[in-house]
């Protein structure tokens, strides 16, 4: 690398004030780790590569805020909503599902629930088929929607073939009756699900139904704060969370964090 | 504190114009490259100046009420060389050396309107400065300005000094006219009103008076005459022309008694002295020594025959006298009364006269003191003129000429693309803030908060994957080259043309 490009890295890894970056720089990992450190880096799920850094830090607190908030509902559904697309539901998720699958006591199941444009199942290099819409449609038994993800303690319900009928499908006494056994079955886990945009679809406020606390995802530069206030304003105020804001900008908080790199495996301690 | 402030808002708009630097881009590449190419096809114009020295005499100056103001006059200068007359007169001058035609004489003299301008150049300098389309032009209109500027500063002094001296000695020739024209016509006058002129009156008067005395003497002798010859006639009336003679003696007693008795008569209305009285005391003497004679033997004539009657002879002879006198005096008489009519006259017609004199005499007067008055003037005019001409006062020197410029005046094209430059760079910059300010979308935890009633559970920062990284320190390399040749393109066109102005291609 030339000194011009280190000189150009550093000043790309520094953060933008739009929203600050994470630059992530090539640590050795152990040879015993069973993970594909770039291809979760390039995918940007910090969460299952560092122990450390501004945006690991701020999943981190997400997920501990979470998981009170759960704690006190006795309820252990959480949904990500966003008012548009692309705001980073999906990519939240999973690093909030990493997150707490990392936990000492905790197992992540992270549902895709977004069954027009599933992307869950490819984000963690995981078999899409089968998955809801297929079982929803009647297709298949509930055992084979678990596909484990190659991260410990982090299972994943891929969405399934793509299908427009989506809020039907989600609406359906199956649907709830899919619930039901997953809680039943893994009360100690924490149930993720990840859910299509508000505004465009009923699907996120039928899939709401189904869920315990609701996490609302506001890009930064993203939607119209218009847009953000009417998707709010679907849902039950007593079930949102808070707001997960992707991307954001706060220069407070960057100062206090930098760039402290743990290099040890994600894994370390989990037995 | 506000300094601070200040930091952070200034913070806060990098920030927006990092975010949105592909804004800042998208105007600025092709804003400041249009403007660079345009500034090629802008007119140009050139600009030539001349500097012109004001030399000023001091006494003289400090005649000039109100003192002596540099700047008041630079603006009379130039108002006097906005005149459409003057700027004319410079148009046509430069036109010919120009070759242009009518048409283009009048655009000419719009040109000069707006294009002269006149500027202080400190301690009595001030430069005339011209632009024109072509550096020939520019060259020849800056010429002629100044050297018209300098000649008719003069000239109009010169002339307004010549103007005045010229009108004085015109209008002073006139009135000399004039008043020797007065002064001829009071000579004529009196001399043809010699005796009617003042002063002359009385004489005339006791002329008439003396007159009319002699008139009354004339008079009184024409009457007398008529007496006499009224008695005369009456006489010879009673007298016969022819008497009968019988003795000579007899006859001749007899006319001595006839005599006596006229002597007598005539004694009665005339003296001793009189002539008639004398001669017929003559004719008695002589009759009665006639008849002592005609005793003695002498013959007479007068025997029983008839002789012409002498006392009828006498009266007629008497009255042939009188009627000649009567004439003489009725001659005297009409003279006298003709010469009484004529004093009578001239006396009347002395004040009309009188009045005449008087205004031609005023008229002489009058015109003597406007001739006197002029004199004067004339020869303030004169000494004014010889100042003028002596160019005391002020007087325009032309320092420095002005040369054909070597390089356009208009567009200073580095000084174009450089404001260009930073123009594009500031309208991009704009416009990435009017984005970010037009941008409805939440980009702040406070904003959140504030706007959703939401608590904001997490801020996860922008990620930036590593081959991105290496993607964007790629383009940044290469945004960085890009715009670093870029500006140097157009710094070299800048530099090029800087070197252009600056005469180092000459
Ligand atoms: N914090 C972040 N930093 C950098 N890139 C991000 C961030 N969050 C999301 N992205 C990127 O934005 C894109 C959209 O994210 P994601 O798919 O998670 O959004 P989504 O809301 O799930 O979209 P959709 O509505 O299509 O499901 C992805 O490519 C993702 O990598
Ligand atoms: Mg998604």
């Amino acid at each position: 690398m030339s000194k011009i490009e280190e000189a150009l890295a550093k000043i790309q890894s520094k953060p933008r004030p739009g929203g600050g970056s994470e630059s992530l720089p090539r640590v050795d990992l152990p040879a015993a780790m069973n993970v594909d450190r770039e291809a979760f880096v390039e995918r940007r799920i910090v969460t299952a590569v560092f122990e450390s850094g501004p945006a690991v830090e701020e999943y981190k607190k997400l997920r501990t805020r979470v998981l009170a908030w759960l704690r006190a509902a006795e309820g252990n559904v959480v949904m990500l909503a966003s008012a548009g697309g692309k705001e980073g539901k999906s990519l939240t998720a999973v690093n909030l599902a990493v997150s707490v699958a990392r936990e000492l006591h905790q197992t992540a199941l992270l549902i895709d629930a977004d069954l027009r444009r599933p992307h869950l199942h490819q984000l963690l290099d995981v078999k899409g088929q089968p998955g809801l819409s297929d079982f929803l449609m009647g297709k298949g038994d509930l055992s084979g929607l678990f596909h484990s993800t190659g991260i410990p303690k982090l299972t994943l319900v891929p969405a399934g073939t793509p299908t427009a009928r989506s809020p039907e499908l989600l609406a359906s006494q199956r649907m709830g009756d899919f619930l039901k056994e997953v809680r039943r079955r893994y009360q100690d886990r924490i149930v993720i699900l990840d859910a299509p945009p508000v505004l465009p679809a009923t699907d996120a406020v039928i899939l709401a139904n189904h869920a315990d606390g609701i996490v609302f995802v506001v890009r930064a530069g993203g939607s119209a704060r218009e847009d953000v206030q009417q998707a709010v304003r679907q849902f039950d105020p007593r079930k949102v969370i808070g707001v997960a804001l992707n991307g954001a900008i706060d220069t407070g908080h960057y100062s206090a964090y930098g760039y402290h790199y743990v290099t040890s495996p994600v894994m370390a301690g989990v037995g | 504190m506000t300094t601070k402030l200040n930091l952070r808002e200034w913070a806060t708009y990098l920030g927006v114009i990092r975010r949105r630097w592909i804004w800042v881009a998208a105007v600025f590449f092709p804003v400041s490259a249009a403007v660079a190419v345009t500034v090629f096809f802008l007119p140009r114009s050139f600009e030539a100046d001349a500097l012109i020295l004001i030399e000023r005499r001091e006494p003289l100056m400090r005649k000039i009420p109100g003192g002596y103001d540099f700047d008041q006059y630079l603006l009379t200068l130039r108002q006097m060389m906005m005149s459409e007359t003057n700027l004319r007169a410079i148009a046509s001058k430069a036109d010919m050396d120009l070759g242009k035609n009518e048409k283009a004489l009048r655009g000419l003299v719009e040109k000069l309107q707006k294009t002269v301008s006149f500027r202080n150049k400190g301690r009595d300098l001030f430069e005339v400065r011209v632009s024109g389309d072509t550096a020939q032009e520019a060259y020849v209109l800056a010429g002629t300005v100044s050297s018209h500027l300098v000649e008719t500063s003069l000239a109009i002094r010169r002339r307004e000094a010549g103007v005045a001296y010229d009108f004085i000695q015109h209008q002073l020739e006139n009135f000399r006219n004039k008043l020797q024209e007065a002064e001829e016509r009071l000579k004529f006058f009196k001399a043809e009103h010699v005796e009617e002129m003042p002063g002359t009156e009385n004489t005339n008067l006791s002329r008439l008076q003396q007159t009319k005395t002699d008139l009354q003497a004339v008079q009184l002798q024409v009457r007398e005459l008529a007496e006499k010859r009224t008695q005369l006639k009456e006489q010879i009336e009673t007298e016969e022309p022819m008497i009968l003679a019988t003795t000579d003696s007899a006859p001749a007693g007899i006319r001595t008694q006839q005599m006596e008795a006229a002597l007598a008569q005539a004694l009665l209305t005339y003296t001793e002295k009189h002539p008639d009285v004398a001669r017929l005391k003559a004719e008695i003497a002589a009759a009665k020594a006639a008849m002592a004679k005609g005793g003695k033997g002498a013959p007479t004539g007068g025997t029983g025959t008839t002789a012409a009657n002498p006392i009828f002879q006498q009266l007629r002879a008497s009255l042939a006298a009188v009627e000649a006198d009567l004439a003489a005096a009725q001659a005297r008489e009409a003279a006298l009364n003709a010469r009484i009519g004529d004093y009578r006259r001239k006396t009347v017609s002395i004040p009309e006269a009188e009045q005449k004199y008087r205004q031609i005499v005023r008229d002489v007067d009058v015109t003597a003191g406007i001739y006197s008055n002029l004199l004067g003037k004339l020869e303030d005019a004169r000494i004014q003129k010889e100042v003028e001409i002596k160019d005391e006062g002020i007087s325009l020197k032309i320092m420095d000429p002005a040369k054909l410029p070597l390089h356009p005046a208009k567009p200073n094209r580095p000084l174009i693309i450089l404001i260009g430059v930073l123009a594009a760079l500031g309208l991009g910059g704009a416009i990435a803030v009017l984005r970010e300010l037009l941008d409805r979308s939440f980009r702040s935890r406070q904003e959140v908060e504030e706007e959703l009633h939401l608590s904001v559970i997490g801020a996860i920062p922008e990620i930036s994957t590593p081959s991105e990284d290496r993607r964007s320190a790629q383009r940044l390399r290469w945004a960085v080259v890009g715009t670093s040749a870029y500006l140097c393109v157009l710094a070299g066109v800048a530099g090029v043309e800087l070197a252009r102005q600056s005469g180092i291609f000459r």
